[in-house]
């Protein structure tokens, strides 16, 4: 049918199916800034204006817009223009993945529209329609209070500031640190300064000209305006001729063997252009989990499998002319399924007579299926029962943290083509491409060289796309059909289907002196992997290298046991195994400390790691090997310092302060966590990068690294910008791309700043020595001394030549050459970063409700190349921890059903109901990283939950060692204290 | 291969009615609450799309009696004065807490109350406010039923031809609310909620509206405890005999948010609260 309607302004007839969403009709329409995200309204990332209310188009009618006029980002700005509320939120660091940042943008508009002198509360409220997985909504806020403040012509401050001293940044000698060896003062001796805190001023405190120009600033991230703008930047922005629509079938059953498929109906259906099931395609078994090659073990699935292993396993897939005609196929597929017992609890899962799940005989890599046992890890350092028969007092619990789900507003997707050389493409939403096309080239039967992935901007993954997910199943849908194909999940399917962080039950044993000293560590993990074996190794080893870091101990032993159970799949999520066992470590800690009767904070004060300290369970534990890890820069004890500060943690002894006589059942109360992560996978991460000078003296740079809107692309940039002295808008960075860019383990384990930094310094360094090379020849001077800055090199008597002329002169004049550098950077370091996690509660002492007012997270990343991404890394850390210790786990009916499958009942903060949330960077300078930087992304994943169960404790005397505290959790423990 | 769904637009009752009414095509109003459907998952096949029928109104009307039309928005309802100025604005925040910005401005009154997973928020309050629900039979003829009535199966009350005309309920400025819930966050949809709307003559309780949702299968309304309220000075004491009733009276379905011991514990201490958050605005 027709419609008419007014679209950005323009009378517009758009002929649409009757009962197809309007979100469909506007994307084929061109209009891609409105993206799916869920098919309930509740993500909001569909939204528009329409008669200048923002609604969702994802449930309504197509024909709904008939007579209406719909507005959206597209109709903000022009080419080369951009709309005050757009720039806002590329100022204010709003940006993120910018998945859901038009929908943003419009509720800003429409708010700003009817008020222009909007509250924090008005802004939130605007927001609170569109999740955020990202940013924890801090400076979205922001933003929209910096738009209405430029819309209503006020001037706003300057984004500027931030950069670290030129000193520190290139070092005396104007050298990198990169890749030197031991740092001097783990030898001894007497060149022993290592540059810590002391040394580096935060910005206010230094003096302009010893500044860096592009590092440690706020600069704009560079696809930040695209996306604003709602630009075509994602997967599915793009139309192909002749694309066909998949579907997949999926199990109804927690376990069972397929018996028969007939799909005879499905494919007699018209407009249906193949049914693949396991009967059709090669049994290749593989790990879906994107990691280094050779991926670990277990190898445990195949494309498509005559068992299914939990509700939503693959059963069947089907590519069609539309989305609605594989929808149908898929009600057409007969599928006769002998329905098997099954197990969902791990604890269950390793006994006698529970149901086996993979008996499959080719599956590789299983220490012990009959026991449903995926791996088991062992590591101990130190004579542990010994230690722990010295000490004074011997604590042990066992807490547990939940199945969370990654949450990701862009879904999986995927679309697959032949190119024109008979390559096949595969666009990808991925964290991983050059581990997805290693992955995929033996499932598909073809060559890694006939094989491209290409990652468009992400939205979010957070480890969700840590894997290889669904690319194999559109490729053979390509292979089959010979057609383009996109497969996209639903949001239900992200709950049934996708992947999951992976509960654990970890058992704590800490052996202390009286005194307060930690002496022994001992730590069991019961983890449940779900029906596949991805990342559990890797996820299990994590869990008890971050458990057994954090505090200094004379003896350590870790032992994890893996099961499979019949539930989805875990796998990688942000954090990674660390905030499972930091939240049995943080807890216990508490608990010792308020048993010995120690501030919990200056008990941790005491036990933890400090420069120099060795962490020796990492040799046990490192999936790169046997690589011994100290800490060479630390800001901990200053990250308790700064967080304590702003959370006023002496508020806890005011007895007026815990309680509200406005509210008598409320007890207010304060938890600390001590926070310690990695960065990178030593002796194993290896990122590439490739730099070229072009005429203008601008630079192409090629990276493998996959932004997944973290901002790793403008942090990169900023390296390498800095680097050749340089401004930002000088560096064109192409990212991951597996034909164009080399190669880049991906977006994982913290790596990026680190690892891909590290490989574009290298490179940017390279480039630097041939500039400035040539540079000298054009001054006719030495090169001693020489140093690029400004767009200039300059030589040490203050003459120089501009970047461009270096570029004219040696790409067509003299001695001709493409000046260009590549250069790959892998680490045997793993710098951890620290952060001191403070959560301040209110507790309902009547029902068990649980409020979080504030979070206050001080982290030291060493340096911050950029503090506004880096800020906005912790903030929305904070508040997805945030989650996983209040509302979000994935609960299972007994027949083994998820009973969250949309959001709303999978709870997710939203804008309205988020705490105030606080991010203070402490800067010290990390020797080993590029311009002293370590990590930053999963740091925030890993203190909230324990604080918040210490806060609890602290405001009611009610210890909660399960996540998350749901009302019933905590009203129970009142009830039994 | 299955038909495309019917989309309609009738400019009047006749039309709408006559659609409604079909009997060779599952037909319904188009209508989206708090919680919306997948459109993929609505089982009907064709819609019936009531906005030319102008039924997106709040009035109060000369015999006191407030009227909301069934195609009112939830942010429609969060706005409104007049409804502000109804027993302490408390449908306004009921409206508020059932849904953020977006689905507001799309979620109608007559989606709300018809989708029984819908947030309780909205029909709680209007429950306790007496709320008769109007439903237009067809074009000359309607016919209402008691909100409480209508709660306790929602999606089965309207027959083949009808539509939600409005909701209504006699207007209560002198009275005072409370919506008191228990959720895991602050906008999550109520694990157990409860409504208490008090109006007091003289310091004696003369009406008095309760209602409760996630202690029985679906919301309800207190009666007894309306009735145990009112004509009496209201006191703490009564407050927790008003618990008791509940908490007797509760029939819940555990689930992972709430075992039935729990959601039964909690009847008694909302109601208590909803009635003294109530009675203390009151005074």
């Amino acid at each position: 049918m027709n419609i008419h309607l007014k679209l950005n302004g323009k009378d517009t007839d758009l002929v649409v199916i009757q009962d197809e969403s309007l979100l469909t009709a506007l994307r084929r329409a061109g209009i891609w800034s409105v993206k799916h995200g869920c098919e309930t309204g509740e993500c909001g990332a569909c939204s528009v204006l329409m008669d200048g209310k923002l609604v969702p188009t994802c449930v309504m009618l197509a024909p709904q817009a008939d007579g209406h006029e719909i507005e959206t980002v597209e109709g903000m700005s022009e080419v080369n223009t951009i709309h005050p509320i757009q720039k806002a939120f590329t100022e204010m660091g709003a940006v993120q993945c910018g998945y859901c940042t038009p929908a943003m943008v419009l509720a800003t508009k429409a708010l700003i529209n009817k008020e222009m002198y909007p509250t924090l509360e008005d802004a939130r409220d605007a927001l609170s329609s569109t999740i955020c997985r990202c940013t924890g909504y801090v400076k979205p806020v922001e933003a929209i209070m910096r738009a209405a403040a430029m819309m209503r012509g006020e001037e706003v401050p300057p984004i500027d500031g931030g950069g670290i001293p030129m000193e520190i940044a290139f070092g005396l000698s104007g050298e990198s640190d990169l890749g030197r060896d031991l740092p001097d003062f783990l030898k001894g001796g007497s060149d022993s300064e290592v540059k810590t805190k002391k040394d580096v001023k935060i910005a206010p405190w230094v003096t302009p000209d010893s500044q860096t120009d592009v590092v440690g600033r706020p600069e704009i991230k560079v696809d930040a305006v695209k996306l604003a703008k709602g630009k075509p930047a994602f997967t599915d922005d793009i139309n192909l001729p002749g694309m066909l629509y998949a579907e997949m079938l999926t199990s109804p059953h927690a376990h069972a063997r397929i018996r028969n498929i007939d799909t005879s109906k499905a494919k007699a259906l018209q407009g249906v252009h193949a049914v693949l099931t396991y009967k059709d395609i090669p049994r290749v078994i593989y790990a879906s989990g994107g990691q280094s090659w050779p991926n670990p073990k277990p190898w445990d699935q195949v494309s498509l499998d005559n068992k299914v292993r939990h509700v939503g396993d693959r059963v069947a897939v089907v590519a069609a002319e539309t989305q609605e005609i594989a929808r149908e196929a898929i009600k057409l597929i007969d599928v006769d399924y002998e329905v098997l017992p099954f197990v969902l609890d791990p604890r269950e899962a390793g006994k006698p007579g529970a149901p086996v799940i993979h008996d499959e005989p080719d599956a590789v890599g299983i220490p012990d299926a009959s026991r449903n046992l995926v791996n088991v890890v062992d590591a101990a350092w130190g004579d542990v029962d010994k230690v722990f028969a010295e000490c004074d007092r011997v604590f042990e619990n066992t807490y547990y943290t939940p199945k969370q789900q990654q949450a990701h507003i862009e879904p999986h997707i995927t679309i697959t083509y032949w190119d024109e050389d008979e390559r096949l493409v595969v666009r990808t939403s991925t964290q991983v491409p050059f581990h997805a096309r290693r992955m995929l080239a033996p499932l598909i039967g073809l060559p890694v060289k006939r094989i491209r992935v290409i990652k468009p901007r992400i939205g979010g993954g957070f480890g969700g796309k840590q894997e290889m997910l669904i690319e194999d199943l559109a490729a053979h849908l390509t292979l089959a059909t010979n057609r383009p194909v996109r497969l996209e999940y639903s949001r239900e399917q992200e709950f049934t289907s996708s992947r999951s962080r992976h509960p654990m039950y970890v058992t704590f044993k800490v052996g202390v002196m009286n005194d307060g000293t930690i002496r022994a560590l001992d730590m069991k993990v019961v983890s449940d992997t779900g029906a596949y074996g991805s990342h559990s190794l890797t996820v299990a080893s994590v869990s008890g290298l971050r458990g057994l870091s954090t505090y200094k101990a004379d003896a350590l032993r870790f032992h994890a046991d893996i099961y499979y159970t019949n539930k989805t799949p875990a796998g990688a999520f942000r954090g990674y195994g660390a905030p499972q066992g930091m939240f049995a470590l943080e807890v216990i800690i508490d608990e010792i400390a308020h048993s010995l009767g120690f501030d919990p904070l200056e008990f941790r004060r005491r036990n933890a790691v400090n420069v120099g300290d060795h962490i020796p369970i990492s040799t046990a534990l490192g999936e790169g090997g046997t690589i011994e890890q100290y800490v060479l820069s630390c800001g901990l004890q200053e990250c308790f310092d700064e967080a304590a500060k702003s959370i006023q943690w002496d508020r806890r002894n005011d007895p007026r302060w815990r309680v509200d006589p406005e509210r008598p059942h409320i007890r207010r109360g304060l938890g600390v966590a001590t926070c310690m992560h990695g960065t990178a996978i030593p002796g194993l991460d290896m990122g590439g990068a490739s730099i070229k000078m072009n005429d203008d003296g601008s630079f192409n740079v090629q990276v493998g690294a996959t932004d997944l809107g973290t901002g790793s692309d403008t942090v990169i940039a900023q390296i390498i910008a800095e680097t050749l002295g340089c401004r930002l808008e000088d560096i064109i960075i192409y990212s991951s791309d597996t034909d164009m860019t080399p190669f880049d383990v991906g977006a994982y384990a913290s790596s990026t700043t680190f690892i891909s930094g590290g490989s574009a310094k290298k490179a940017a360094e390279i480039v630097r020595k041939q500039i400035i090379d040539r540079a000298a020849k054009m001054l006719e001077t030495t090169t001693e001394g020489m140093y690029l800055r400004n767009r200039q090199a300059y030589a040490a008597d203050g003459r120089s030549v501009s970047l461009e002329a270096v570029a004219l002169n040696s790409l067509h004049t003299v001695d001709q050459q493409q000046i260009m550098g590549t250069a790959s950077f892998m680490s045997n370091y793993a710098p951890p970063p620290f952060g001191a996690q403070f959560v301040e509660v209110e507790v309902d002492t009547q029902t068990g409700v649980v409020r979080v007012p504030r979070m206050v997270m001080a982290v030291d990343c060493g340096t911050a190349i950029n503090p506004v991404t880096t800020s906005g890394q912790i903030e929305g850390g904070q508040l997805q921890a945030l989650g996983m210790a209040i509302s979000e786990g994935m609960e299972y009916d007994t027949e083994g059903n998820v009973l969250q499958k949309r959001f709303g009942d999978y709870r997710v903060y939203e804008a309205d109901e988020a705490p105030e949330i606080t991010a203070i960077l402490v800067p010290t300078y990390e020797p080993s990283g590029p311009y002293g930087a370590k990590a930053v992304a999963e740091i925030p994943m890993d203190g909230v939950g324990p604080a918040v169960s210490n806060a609890i404790f602290d405001a009611i005397g009610v210890r909660l060692r399960e996540l998350p505290v749901l009302p019933e959790k905590v009203w129970k423990g009142i009830q039994e204290k | 291969m299955s038909k495309t769904k019917e989309f309609h637009r009738p400019d009047n009752w006749s039309k709408a009615h006559q659609l409604l009414k079909r009997s060779d095509i599952h037909t319904v109003p188009l209508t989206v609450g708090p919680r919306p459907t997948a459109l993929t998952n609505l089982s009907a096949n064709a819609f019936v799309d009531l906005e030319k029928l102008h039924l997106n109104y709040i009035q109060l009307e000369e015999d006191g009696i407030v009227h909301i039309g069934a195609m009112t928005t939830l942010q429609d309802i969060y706005q409104s004065e007049l409804i502000k100025s109804q027993a302490g604005g408390v449908l306004n925040e009921a409206a508020y807490y059932s849904a953020t910005l977006g689905l507001r401005n799309l979620a109608s009154l007559a989606g709300t109350i018809t989708e029984p997973e819908n947030p309780p928020d909205v029909p709680l309050v209007l429950m306790a406010l007496d709320t008769i629900v109007t439903v237009q039979k067809d074009e000359n003829q309607t016919r209402k039923v008691a909100l409480h009535e209508w709660m306790r199966d929602c999606t089965k009350v309207l027959l083949p031809g009808e539509a939600i005309l409005e909701v209504s309920f006699l207007a209560q400025p002198m009275a005072s609310g409370a919506l008191v819930r228990v959720n895991r966050t602050p906008r999550d949809k109520a694990i157990v909620a409860a409504a208490a709307i008090l109006q007091l003559t003289n310091g004696v309780c003369s009406k008095a509206g309760v209602s409760l949702a996630g202690s029985n299968p679906v919301p309800v309304r207190l009666q007894e405890v309306e009735t145990l309220l009112t004509g009496k000075l209201l006191t703490t004491e009564l407050f927790v005999q008003a618990g008791s009733i509940a908490e007797k009276q509760a029939q819940p379905m555990g689930d992972y948010l709430g075992s039935v011991t729990y959601r039964t514990a909690m009847a008694s201490v909302l109601i208590q609260r909803a009635l003294q958050q109530a009675f203390k605005a009151q005074k």
